[in-house]
């Protein structure tokens, strides 16, 4: 164990998030400070607008604070640098989002590889882990189509395979199943959570979506860019 | 080393000489001798006139009056006297050399051998008509073809053919010269063909300076008819009191 | 171990990326591909026919007289006068060195020859004329003119007051074959003096101010009319194409380098001894140069075009590779490297045509005359040069790798900044949903 694995914990302090929209500043984050610990599958909720997101791209290193910190595996990310920034997202973060994960032009494999083929996993890894991933998805005898094949469920289940199969601290997920019926969301859920549970992979959702309120394990939810209540859910 | 001889030359009308005194006809004819005396006439000393040379052709004609000294074979100096227009523009020829000088652009140029073959004065004199200076003897081979009565004259006619390697351009020139003075009447250049190129014509015979000359030559182009150039003598003076340093280009561009 | 591996896996994904984003949008780039394979195409081509274009041009101009090289007096040039001549000791050194091994394999022609200015004149009239008096033997193999003969022959050793005419000359001045005329120059005591020759054939170049002026005589005719002797104003010397020119005057230089220095002879390539000619060809190759210009420019955007297209149509998808761990870098790189690919095998491509196009017109010329309709059906005249419509293509490597890297450079400076954007691409702002 490296010594980043023994602090992957993810805390941000004092953070804000100030941009310009028009000629409006857009206060989207306000003094955020904030623990997440490893192993925890955690809910960002609130309102379009309530910084969630933004919240969730600073943490993944996708935007800069303009004031505070965020510290992932023990790096502060506002000091890195673009493209050590980019090797600690391949190393330590994977991501979600909402649609249009993948990359068009690979195939399902291809798209779950690809963090791997980046940090230099071997070819019989990669197929080894994306073999087992795929299995637990349901997604055997999918893996050679593109994208553009695959149903939104398909696609999203995809995501996380990739997200989790380089073995990242945490995974990010920006509203994962917003586009998603409801058998589709629960089955992306169950997966997530069974991942979480099995692998000790840390989740950080932000969401809207009831049912992922529901099936968290910590809710915290922002309003006008603050923390308005965090609370962590036994059972 | 062979001469020019392209056509009887304007050379001999610019450098009036003395004429040779002849002898009466000898009833054995000397072909060679006769055309080298009438040859004379325009070889000699020094002379000064004043000529009118009138150019027609189709397109136009004009008229132009010059003063010209001569000294020798070599040297002239031609001087335009009118139309006012052109009046002061001259041509020096000293020994092979012609210059042009213009007044108006106060500029004098030298003829290049390749321009010799042009226009002398938008006539149908050529620039090369005035400097050769071969003699007739030297490149043909001349016979006596006629001897009698021509329209009322006594007249001989002699033929004349280029020897094998002569640098001359005529196949033939017919020369008739009246017996009674050696004066010349008519030369017809031919081409090789037999075909006319051009004619000269000499007349009103008269005495100026002392000497009887043809005071009119008028020549034709054959290929042109109505086209004809005339120099015809106002006035003529011999044994002019000048030498070799009054054909300078000095001289040329700073009449006295 | 692992670094290497994943220094290699991570070109590898660049190259995956860059390749299957190609093919992904295969309509535009087939047409950004088929602008510049015709682009390549047309410019090696065309380059081939305007190199073969001036290789003609100058290979007449160069058998007109002047050789690819001529050896003469320094004054000569601008006096073209008599006295400005070869000595004959000089002439003795330039022969010697033209007959070393080494000159000898390359040179294909070599014409003494004395150059006068003069005058041509018959019962007809008289005409100015530009007369070379040449040793008849050596000039068959240089001169073009005796594949122009229209009547007659050209000259022979054992001709004597022979003269080869101009068509323009034996018009204005009325000539047949046999016919007397006299040419007039000074000689060398600098006296007018005339010379009697017949025409024993008559040239048609197509040029006026060849056709009308030149007359060629035998070398000891005008010796001995003008008094020069054996004596030469230049000798011009011919090799096989123009790009020999250079090496072939430097080598003449150093071989005559004393009488060089003591001003007595002078040394010039075809550009110095025919800069009308030289400035022609530099003309109708800057008008070339333009053309390529508008040519590069036009396919310079259309990589841009297809290039910074695809490259703003996957803003998200380079939000999603850039999210993924590839740094902006890499992002870039995959940018470039589609443009490259895309110029490198187009190129290959268009190159392959062209040199095709041009292997296939190498035997029998391509004729202008098509392009250009019937007014080129006969000779085409420009300057004193006469244009045979028929043009031989030149291939050169040289050329084609020239060509290569020039649109290899437009590629990669047409691709830089479509790559330069995806490096600056704003990640959270390219994964708005609404975008």
């Amino acid at each position: 164990m490296t010594p980043d694995d023994m602090r992957r914990d993810v805390r941000t302090e004092n953070l804000w998030k100030i941009y310009q929209q028009a000629s409006e500043e857009v206060q989207a984050v306000r003094d955020v400070t904030l623990t997440i610990q490893p192993g925890e599958f955690t809910a960002l909720a609130g309102p379009s607008g309530s910084g969630k997101t933004t919240l969730l791209n600073l943490i993944g290193g996708l935007t800069r604070p303009t004031r505070g910190q965020v510290r992932v595996a023990d790096h502060e990310l506002s000091k890195l640098p673009n493209h050590v920034l980019a090797r600690l997202r391949l190393n330590q973060i994977g991501f979600v989002f909402q649609a249009y994960n993948l990359l068009p032009v690979l195939t399902a494999r291809e798209n779950a590889e690809f963090p791997m083929l980046l940090q230099g996993v071997s070819a019989e890894e990669r197929t080894r882990r994306v073999d087992e991933l795929f299995a637990r998805t349901g997604m055997e005898g999918l893996e050679d189509r593109r994208p553009g094949k695959l149903s939104g469920g398909q696609q999203q289940r995809v995501a996380v395979v990739r997200a989790v199969a380089s073995k990242p601290a945490l995974v990010l997920a920006d509203e994962p199943t917003a586009n998603l019926d409801s058998a589709s969301s629960d089955a992306l859920l169950d997966l997530m959570d069974e991942l979480n549970r099995d692998l000790g992979v840390t989740f950080v959702f932000a969401t809207h979506d009831e049912r992922v309120m529901e099936r968290s394990r910590r809710l915290i939810r922002m309003v006008d860019g603050r923390i308005d209540s965090d609370v962590i859910r036994v059972g | 080393m062979a001469r020019i001889g392209r056509a009887h030359r304007l050379t001999g009308l610019l450098t009036l000489g003395c004429l040779a005194t002849f002898g009466t006809a000898s009833a054995q004819i000397d072909p060679l001798e006769i055309i080298d005396q009438v040859e004379q006439l325009y070889r000699g000393d020094s002379s000064r006139g004043t000529t009118t040379m009138q150019v027609v052709t189709e397109n136009w004609d004009r008229e132009i009056t010059m003063e010209v000294w001569s000294l020798g074979d070599d040297y002239s100096l031609v001087r335009i006297l009118a139309p006012a227009r052109e009046a002061g523009t001259a041509t020096l020829k000293a020994d092979q050399d012609i210059y042009n000088y213009l007044p108006k652009v106060d500029r004098t140029i030298k003829m290049p051998a390749s321009m010799m073959g042009g226009s002398w004065m938008g006539s149908h004199f050529t620039n090369d008509d005035l400097v050769q200076e071969s003699r007739l003897i030297n490149d043909y081979d001349i016979e006596l073809s006629f001897d009698g009565d021509r329209d009322g004259i006594v007249v001989w006619e002699f033929t004349l053919v280029p020897k094998p390697e002569a640098a001359v351009v005529w196949g033939r020139i017919e020369y008739r010269v009246r017996q009674t003075d050696y004066m010349p009447l008519a030369v017809s250049y031919y081409d090789e063909d037999g075909e006319l190129a051009r004619s000269m014509e000499f007349s009103d015979f008269a005495n100026m300076g002392g000497r009887v000359i043809p005071r009119l030559m008028m020549m034709r182009p054959a290929d042109k008819p109505g086209e004809y150039t005339s120099m015809r003598y106002e006035d003529l003076e011999f044994d002019v009191d000048i030498d070799e340093s009054f054909f300078s280009l000095r001289a040329l561009q700073n009449p006295r | 171990m692992m670094i290497a591996r994943r220094k290699a896996f991570q070109i590898r994904v660049i190259a995956v990326l860059a390749l299957r984003n190609l093919r992904r949008q295969v309509r535009r780039t087939l047409l950004t591909a088929t602008a510049i394979i015709l682009g390549a195409g047309m410019l090696v081509f065309s380059n081939a026919i305007g190199d073969g274009t001036h290789e003609q041009w100058i290979d007449d101009g160069v058998r007109t007289g002047s050789g690819h090289a001529t050896i003469e007096h320094p004054a000569f040039r601008m006096s073209r006068k008599l006295e400005d001549r070869l000595a004959a000791d000089v002439r003795a050194v330039a022969e010697a060195a033209l007959a070393t091994p080494d000159l000898a394999d390359r040179v294909t022609g070599v014409s003494a020859q004395l150059t006068i200015s003069g005058m041509a004149s018959s019962a007809a009239g008289a005409r100015p004329a530009h007369i070379l008096a040449v040793d008849p033997q050596a000039e068959v193999d240089f001169t073009n003119l005796d594949d122009q003969v229209i009547e007659g022959r050209y000259l022979q050793s054992d001709d004597r007051l022979a003269a080869f005419v101009g068509v323009g000359l034996v018009e204005t001045l009325d000539l047949r074959l046999g016919s007397r005329l006299v040419l007039t120059a000074q000689d060398t005591n600098k006296e007018i003096v005339g010379q009697l020759v017949r025409v024993v054939g008559v040239f048609r170049n197509g040029a006026p101010p060849v056709d009308n002026t030149v007359v060629h005589i035998p070398l000891a005719i005008a010796g001995e009319w003008l008094g020069s002797g054996d004596d030469v104003s230049k000798i011009a010397v011919m090799v096989e194409d123009s790009t020999e020119v250079s090496s072939l005057v430097r080598r003449l230089r150093q071989a005559l380098a004393d009488p060089v220095d003591a001003g007595r002879v002078t040394v010039l390539g075809w550009r110095e001894a025919m800069p009308a000619l030289a400035s022609l060809v530099a003309v109708d190759q800057f008008g070339s140069y333009v053309i390529f210009a508008i040519l590069f420019v036009i396919i310079g955007f259309g990589i841009v075009n297809t290039v910074l297209m695809s490259v703003l149509h996957r803003h998200r998808e380079f939000g999603v590779l850039q999210a993924l761990g590839l740094t902006p870098r890499q992002t870039g790189a995959v940018v470039l490297l589609e443009g490259l690919l895309l110029t490198t095998v187009s190129t290959l491509v268009g190159v392959g045509l062209g040199t095709w196009l041009t292997w296939y017109f190498l035997g029998d010329g391509f004729d202008m005359a098509v392009i250009a309709g019937d007014s080129l059906a006969n000779n085409m005249e420009m300057g004193s040069v006469v244009i045979d419509p028929i043009i031989i293509p030149m291939f050169s490597v040289a050329r084609t790798l020239q060509t290569i890297g020039w649109i290899m450079l437009i590629g990669i400076l047409a691709s830089i900044y479509p790559a330069l954007r995806a490096t600056r691409i704003d990640i959270a702002e390219s994964m708005k949903f609404d975008q």
